[in-house]
């Protein structure tokens, strides 16, 4: 199954819905271009809901480590929401829940960008 | 459910592969009465072996095949992945969760392998390339 994402602005920051698997090949690479793109546009906001990404292996955790250091390298930031339980395990057993700031409600994790 | 069964596959380097050995080895462990959690943890450990397989040891080179064996013995899941490749010392890798690697995009794989199963065993062969060989207990007494 492909990852499928769908942008939308919700006070100045971009919140990215994604839906799929964050595994090996094509799904790693759409999420690099996708956060190179928003970068690229000037956005430097951005928030992942994960809530619909069912599963993530090494390579997909890179790609979201390799945003992170793009976008906080430029001033910017990547958060993640609504992480599942297999998501949310995978974080804390290689320690990047010290890495990412997780929310599990929208408009709190909105209002946390500066 | 079905009785202990094994399979043994000659595989292609190349990221189908990686695709094809998560498909049939998650239906294997369903099959052998895994639990969902059991399955994609399996799932999570043949895809990251695999990977390593194809573009580490054979490098993405046509010419070399990966093997990838399964069998239900002892109360458990044995896999075992080799490749053609010219192995590497797993003792050598990088551990990931420290501080100074947190940022790093790659470097994962083997420790995930690790934490998702019950026992893992890396051993670069005589031959060539490196045999993994990896267990996940069916009931937790087993472990």
């Amino acid at each position: 199954m492909s990852l499928k994402a769908v942008n939308r602005q919700v006070d100045g920051v971009t919140v990215v819905d994604l839906n799929g698997r964050i595994v090996l090949g094509e799904a790693t690479t759409t999420l690099r271009e996708l956060l190179q793109n928003l970068v690229g546009q000037g956005q430097k906001k951005i928030l992942l809901n994960l809530s619909d990404v069912s599963y993530i292996d090494s390579s997909g955790l890179g790609a979201l480590v390799s945003g992170y250091t793009t976008l906080t390298g430029q001033s910017g930031q990547l958060k993640l929401l609504n992480l599942t339980k297999k998501v949310q395990d995978l974080l804390q057993i290689t320690k990047l829940l010290t890495v990412f700031e997780v929310f599990s409600d929208e408009a709190t994790a909105v209002g946390s960008f500066k | 459910m079905f009785p202990a069964e094994r399979l043994a596959l000659v595989l292609e380097s190349t990221h189908r592969t990686v695709e094809l050995a998560d498909r049939i080895l998650r239906r294997f462990s369903q099959k052998a009465g895994c639990t969902e959690q059991q399955q994609t943890e399996i799932s999570l450990a043949v895809r990251e072996v695999v990977a390593n397989a194809v573009f580490h040891g054979n490098a993405g080179d046509a010419t070399k095949k990966v093997s990838l064996a399964a069998e239900v013995r002892n109360g458990g899941i044995v896999i075992c992945v080799r490749d053609e490749g010219e192995g590497f010392d797993p003792t050598s890798l990088p551990d990931p969760c420290d501080p100074a690697n947190l940022l790093l995009d790659h470097g994962r794989g083997v420790f995930l392998v690790k934490t998702s199963m019950d026992e893992v065993t890396m051993r670069r062969m005589d031959s060539s390339g490196m045999e993994v060989t990896m267990v996940k207990y069916l009931s937790e007494t087993m472990r």
